[in-house]
Formats: structure tokens, C-alpha cells, sequence
């Protein structure tokens, strides 16, 4: 599981003094679970995840990963050991999809047939057709194909945890839904512990087993649905608002 | 076809380097026109007799100095466009009148040029100023009292071991280092050619110890060195004297009259002397000129020599081996200076994407270095130890130039790639090396090349300046004939560097579609 202990995280401002991204965050994503962290532009969502696989540390307070402290965790280890996926889906565009996918095999120097198989199975596991689309450019690809892609490259070494950081925002509406059946489908099966950063409340009740919200660097309400539709909250009340929900 | 090419170039050249107004032709019948050479001493002789003249007469003195070459001038003279110059006997014997035969006696040189000039070309030598700027070889001072040499046959024994620096031009005439090595049997054994004012300054760091001079050169006054006496007479008289259209001495008698006061008036030494008061005192020509006449208590004057060529124009025609291996020097001062750049400068970009507070700094330290003018470059590499006359420092100044396009790509290249491909990049595990070579450094190349393509294209054009220090390269005819006004001679460089320069950015821009990787752009 994923817990943060009474996380903060400041950043310097240029003109001097600080931004308090974070503060006195408590939270536990449990082993399996799929949580979903919404809120407003710059209420920390980000930042969360970010510190999770160390490309950000915490100002007070611990992050463990599995029991452990990923400060104390070499980097490079730590970060293999979860998969990313961001929005723009960050694929590398002077590689194939199949090299995309397999780069971490192969910097992991598996063997070849090894690293092809499992190349193979991960484009099957998210709906695309290897002989169509290994030898293809990331440019040559759709958004949503490339989003596919993107999951795909994030279990390549079968991690236990996914970070996703908005994976279906660039996304139209119908592409989105589409990829949210087949995520949610993926989901069921690999039980992986997922964080997913989303700022649509629809994506996150249909995903999540729970909802964390956060306002100005505090999570002000976690939960499933029901309970999160119950809060009285006045910040969740009014966020709820704002997705046509009734509170 | 050749004749028309070249009358066009010479047409265009003429435009160049004469103003409108000699060509316009239109002047007052009043005017006198008086031109010079483009040198110190030829312009000085011209200020002073246009001071002379105005002093004398009522008649108006138009100046127009520093024209082209003496072809050009005399042609200029000949069809009555200029009134007068001054010329040199040497010049006008084998140049204007295209003797092939060297004349030893300067008398006898005076004579035939008076005789034939009036004759061919309805123009007039009035009577000389006295000095004879002839070649000459100047020795460093304190090596020649070492060896004790006092004549040019003095040499001959020490010639293995001695050096000089020599310009193209003497180098190459046959009345100049060809001939004398000829008539007096020396070979020296260091000798090199390169710009006049580098070889001095060669001699004056004592990297040298022989330039080829003239005899009244005045920059020669300002070194320690010993002109060493031409005892087999070998360099031919060049007696200087005004030349006039002899239109212009019927229409106005009293200038001959006028300008012959400046007759003998002025010894070699004495016009090195003036010539140094322009060259190394910074005066200017007219102050000059006023006081040489107050002295002189005329209100007249005198002038000097000057070399030209003809047979230069054979290298223009020159053999094709002659250009191959140019262009091989060239390329291989361009290739060595750039391939020296990339090994240093791309590591170094690398570095800067890495340690971003050095990067402006460093950044800024090669842009000045690029500000620097090459030629300027190039000379203060002489003195220093090492590097000296030659490649080396040649390259140096090449390399210098090479590493802003090529560390400034590096960086940018590295820079800009797109901010979320690296944090995902991190995000997934790679390590920084990781990155870098399987992300930033891949999709940087494109703008890497493009550094290496433009830093080839700029040294390959900066390298025609490497004759300048006795590099050789392409820039050898062209800097030749910017000493002789020839312009087939600069073409038969200048062609040639350009195809190249244009041949290397096509190889390049090859080179950059085929290492571009597949996947980002379409590949055209």
C-alpha cells in the first residue's frame, strides 16, 4: 500500500517566502485499490502522486511505498517499481510503440523473445493489435491508441502500483468513455494499487473504489461514492455542485 | 567565352573600385585628375603633387587615390579618365610594356618606359623623384650581426637554417624570390608565404628571420632589422616618377614645368621616412604632404615603386593538381578544426543542459570569441609558442569559430526537448545517462548536425583567410591576387571555396536526414 503520513510539501517562490502545495496530508491507498484523487487546479493532486515515486520529496512528513519510506529507496529502483502514466501520454516519439513499451525490459536487459512476448501480451491486454501497431511512430497513432500505449509502457516490468496522472484529460468525450470501459475492464483483472489524478468527479466514481478531494493542500473528504455524496463538507457540497450532482 | 568572362569581371571590378564620377567622365576642362595606387606611399606622392599643382596653378585638382590595380589605373590614364599618377619604371617595363627580360640598369629602364609610353600610349614620364623602391630582403638585426651578413650572397651558407616569411607575391614572381633563388643559387631552407603585415609581425617576435620588403617601406623603420645589400643586382629598378596623358601636358604645358621640381627630391630613405610619418606616426596624407613641401621650400615633391604581375594571371589558368591540393588543405584545416569542435563542444552542451547556471556565462564567453575578426584572431596566435606561422594557429582560430554553432545547438538542442517526454522519461525509471542517450541526445541530433553543418560551412569560409598566416588553402590565390588586384586570381580561390561550402552543407544536411531518427518529422 501507499501512505502518506502527515505530508507536506512547500515550494520557494521566486520573489522569496513559499508555496504550501501540500499540508499535513494523511492518506492510505490500500493494497489493490483504485483511488482517485480530484480537486481544483493547484490543489496538490500532482504534487501527491509526484511524491509517491520520489520525483518530488516531502517537506515534512513520509511517504511509504509498500511499507517503506521512498527516501530511502533508490530512485531509479523505486520508479521501475511503479508504473506512470502521464497525460500527454509521454511516449517517446523517436521509438516504435513496441520499443516504447519494451524499454524498460531492455534497459532491465531481459532477453529478447522474453521482452517480445511480453510487448505482445501488454498491446493485447489494452486492445491493440500488435501486428498492426508495433512497428508504428507514436505520431502515427491516435490519441486514444497513444493513451493505450501509455498503460501499456506503465506495466511493462508488472508493477504492483500505477501512478496515473490525468490519463484520459486530452482525451474527447466518446474516445474517453471508451478507454474508461476498457481501463476499468483491465482493472478488474491485474488488481493493481492505482493513485489516478483526474479532475472530472464522473471519471473518478466510475473508476475508483475510492475518492480522496482535495482543496488548497488537504484532502477534505475520502471515501466511495455514497459517503463522498453524503459529506457536509460545504467545499465537497459545492464541488458536487458543479458536476450536477445533488447535495 | 573566357575573353567575355573576364572583361565582365574586370567591368565589374572597374565599378567596384573606381568612383563614379572617373567613369562619368564628365568634368570641367580645368580639372586636373590625379590618382594613386592603393598603398601609402603611391597615395602620398599623389597628395603632394595635388598640393603641388593647387599651390601653383589655378587649376582645379580632383583626387581620386587608392584606385584598383596598375592596369586599371593606367588604362584609366590612357583613355584620359585620370590626369596623372605616379607609376614605377619597374612596373611600367614589364607590366605596361610586357617585357619579359629583366633590365638591371635603372637608366636604361627610364629611358625605354619614357620612350615607349610616349610612343604606344600618348603618355608621359616626367622626371623621377629619386628613390628606387625596389624589392628587398630585411634581416633580423641581431641575427645578422651574429652571422655577420651584410649581403644578400652572405646568406647562402646559413640558408639551411634560416627562415623567412614572404608575401605571395614575391614568393611566386620571377622577380621575386623564384628569380633570386635562381640568379644568386639560395634555397633557403624555412620559407613560407603570407600576408605583408603578418610576416613583420612575424620578424618583430623573431619567429623569422627574413622578410622580403621594399626599399622604402616605411613600416620597416619602425623594427630592428638590416635590409642586406643586393650585391648581384638581381631586383629590378623601380624608379618612381609622375606619369602623365600627354593631352593633358599639351593642354596645360606649365604642369611639367611644375611637378619636374619634385626631381630628385627624394632619396630611399627619405621616403621610407615620409612614408613612416603616414604609416607609423598615424599622420595624415595632406598634413604629410604640406610639410614635406615646406621642408623642401617647393611646394613640390616626388614618389615610389610598386610591383605588379601579369604572369598571375597563369595561376587563375592554374593546373588542376594545384587546385586539388588547395582544396584538400582546405578541407583538412576545415575538417580537423571542426572535428576538434565537436569532440569538445558537444560534451561540453551536454554539461551546460546539466549545470544551467554556467551555461549563459559560457554561452556568451563563445559568442564573443565569434565577435572577434578572424584576421585579428589569427595574428595574435603568431607570437605564441607553438602555435606560430602556420596550421596550427590556423586551425586554432577555425576551432574557436566552430564551437558557438555546435555548443549552442547542443544546448538548445537538449533544451528543448518537449519537458514532459523527460519527467516521463524519469517518471518510468531511467537514469539521468538513460535519458540522455536513449531521449534527449536522439532527439536532439537533428539540431546538433545542424550546429556541425553551419559551424562547417562558416570555418570553410573563415579558412580561405588561413593563407594569411601560411596555412595555404584556397585562401592563397585569393589572398594573392587581393595583393595584385587580380581578379581572375581571387576567382580561382574564391569559385572553388564556394562550391565547397555549398557541397559540405548538402553532404551535412544528408548526413542530418539520415541520423534524424524516424518518428518525429516528416523526413524532408
Amino acid at each position: 500500500m501507499i501512505r502518506y503520513q502527515n505530508v507536506e510539501k512547500k515550494f520557494p517562490l521566486p520573489e522569496g517566502g513559499h508555496f504550501s502545495a501540500l499540508k499535513h496530508v494523511d492518506l492510505s491507498v490500500h493494497e489493490g485499490e483504485l483511488l482517485s484523487l480530484i480537486g481544483t487546479s493547484g490543489c496538490g493532486k500532482t504534487t501527491m502522486i509526484r511524491l509517491a515515486n520520489a520525483m518530488l520529496e516531502p517537506t515534512e512528513g513520509k511517504v511509504l511505498v509498500g511499507g517503506v519510506d521512498v527516501r530511502e529507496c533508490d530512485k531509479v529502483t523505486l520508479r521501475r517499481s511503479i508504473g506512470y502514466v502521464i497525460q500527454t501520454g509521454g511516449l517517446f516519439p523517436h521509438m516504435t510503440i513496441g520499443r516504447n513499451i519494451g524499454l524498460l525490459c531492455e534497459l532491465e536487459k531481459w532477453d529478447k523473445e522474453r521482452t517480445r512476448e511480453q510487448v505482445h501480451r501488454l498491446m493485447e491486454l489494452v486492445n491493440l493489435q500488435p501486428e498492426r501497431f508495433i512497428d508504428r511512430y507514436p505520431r502515427e497513432l491516435s490519441g486514444g491508441q497513444r493513451q493505450r500505449v501509455g498503460v501499456a509502457r506503465a506495466l511493462a516490468l508488472e508493477p504492483e502500483y500505477v501512478l496515473m496522472d490525468e490519463p484520459f484529460g486530452a482525451l474527447d468525450p466518446i474516445t474517453r468513455r471508451e478507454v474508461q470501459s476498457e481501463f476499468a475492464e483491465l482493472q478488474r483483472k491485474l488488481s493493481k494499487t492505482i493513485i489516478l489524478v483526474t479532475h472530472d468527479l464522473h471519471e473518478a466514481f466510475r473508476l475508483a473504489d475510492r475518492v480522496a478531494i482535495m482543496n488548497e493542500g488537504e484532502v477534505v473528504a475520502v471515501g466511495d461514492e455514497q459517503s463522498i455524496l453524503r459529506s457536509d463538507n460545504p467545499f465537497v457540497k459545492k464541488f458536487l455542485q458543479s458536476f450536477d450532482f445533488d447535495a | 567565352m573566357r575573353s567575355v568572362y573576364l572583361k565582365c569581371t574586370q567591368a565589374v571590378f572597374l565599378l567596384l573600385l573606381l568612383p563614379s564620377s572617373v567613369l562619368g567622365a564628365d568634368r570641367a576642362v580645368d580639372t586636373i585628375v590625379i590618382a594613386s595606387k592603393p598603398f601609402t606611399e603611391n597615395h602620398l606622392l599623389g597628395e603632394i603633387m595635388a598640393q603641388l599643382i593647387e599651390a601653383k596653378t589655378d587649376l582645379r585638382v580632383e583626387r581620386k587615390f587608392n584606385l584598383g590595380s596598375s592596369k586599371v589605373l593606367f588604362s584609366a590614364l590612357v583613355s584620359g579618365e585620370i590626369d596623372v599618377y605616379p607609376e614605377y619604371t619597374g612596373t611600367g617595363w614589364a607590366i605596361h610594356l610586357g617585357r619579359t627580360k629583366r633590365v638591371s640598369d635603372p637608366l636604361r629602364a627610364y629611358v625605354v618606359v619614357k620612350n615607349q609610353f610616349r610612343r604606344k600610349f600618348g603618355v608621359s614620364w616626367l622626371m623621377p623623384f629619386g628613390f628606387n623602391n625596389s624589392y628587398a630582403i630585411a634581416m633580423d638585426e641581431q641575427r645578422a650581426a651574429e652571422l655577420g651578413i651584410q649581403r644578400i650572397s652572405d646568406l647562402i651558407p646559413y640558408q639551411d637554417k634560416l627562415s623567412a616569411a614572404v608575401s605571395y607575391q614575391f614568393m611566386k614572381r620571377d622577380d621575386g624570390y623564384v628569380g633570386l633563388s635562381e640568379a644568386y643559387g639560395l634555397k633557403i631552407g624555412d620559407i613560407r608565404t603570407m600576408d605583408h603585415g603578418l610576416a613583420y609581425e612575424a620578424i618583430r617576435s623573431k619567429q623569422v628571420d627574413l622578410v622580403d620588403t621594399w626599399t622604402t617601406d616605411g613600416k620597416l623603420r619602425r623594427f630592428d632589422v638590416r635590409v642586406l645589400e643586393d650585391d648581384l643586382r638581381f631586383f629590378p629598378p623601380y624608379d618612381g616618377a609622375p606619369i602623365v596623358n600627354t593631352k593633358t601636358l599639351r593642354k596645360h604645358p606649365e604642369l611639367e614645368r611644375i611637378l619636374n621640381k619634385l626631381a630628385f627630391r627624394l632619396s630611399d630613405r627619405k621616403m621610407s621616412d615620409y612614408n613612416y610619418k603616414v604609416e607609423g606616426e598615424g599622420r595624415g596624407f595632406d598634413e604629410v604632404a604640406a610639410e614635406f613641401l615646406q621642408v623642401e621650400g617647393l611646394l613640390a615633391e616626388s614618389e615610389a615603386v610598386q610591383v605588379d604581375a601579369e604572369q598571375w594571371w597563369s595561376f587563375g589558368r592554374s593546373e588542376l593538381t594545384e587546385l586539388l591540393h588547395l582544396t584538400l588543405e582546405h578541407l583538412a584545416l576545415t575538417a580537423i578544426a571542426v572535428a576538434l569542435a565537436v569532440v569538445v563542444s558537444i560534451p561540453l552542451g551536454i554539461l551546460l543542459t546539466r549545470r544551467t547556471k554556467l551555461a549563459e556565462p559560457t554561452l556568451a564567453a563563445a559568442a564573443v570569441i565569434q565577435t572577434i575578426p578572424s584576421l585579428a584572431l589569427l595574428a595574435f596566435f603568431i607570437p605564441i609558442p607553438g602555435l606560430g606561422l602556420g596550421a596550427r594557429s590556423a586551425i586554432l582560430a577555425l576551432f574557436l569559430y566552430a564551437v558557438l554553432p555546435i555548443l549552442r545547438n547542443t544546448y538548445t538542442g537538449i533544451k528543448e526537448v518537449d519537458a514532459d517526454l523527460v519527467d516521463a522519461g524519469r517518471g518510468i525509471g531511467l537514469t539521468d545517462f538513460q535519458l540522455l542517450s536513449k531521449v534527449q541526445l536522439p532527439l536532439a541530433t537533428r539540431t546538433i548536425v545542424a550546429g556541425v553543418r553551419t559551424a562547417t560551412v562558416i570555418s570553410i569560409g573563415i579558412a580561405t583567410l588561413a593563407a594569411f598566416v601560411g596555412a595555404g588553402g584556397l585562401g592563397e590565390p585569393i589572398v594573392a591576387g587581393l595583393a595584385l588586384n587580380d581578379s581572375r586570381m581571387i576567382l580561382s580561390g574564391a569559385i572553388p571555396a564556394a562550391v565547397l561550402a555549398l557541397a559540405a552543407d548538402f553532404v551535412l544536411y544528408r548526413v542530418e536526414m539520415v541520423l534524424a531518427p524516424s518518428g518525429i518529422a516528416p523526413t524532408s
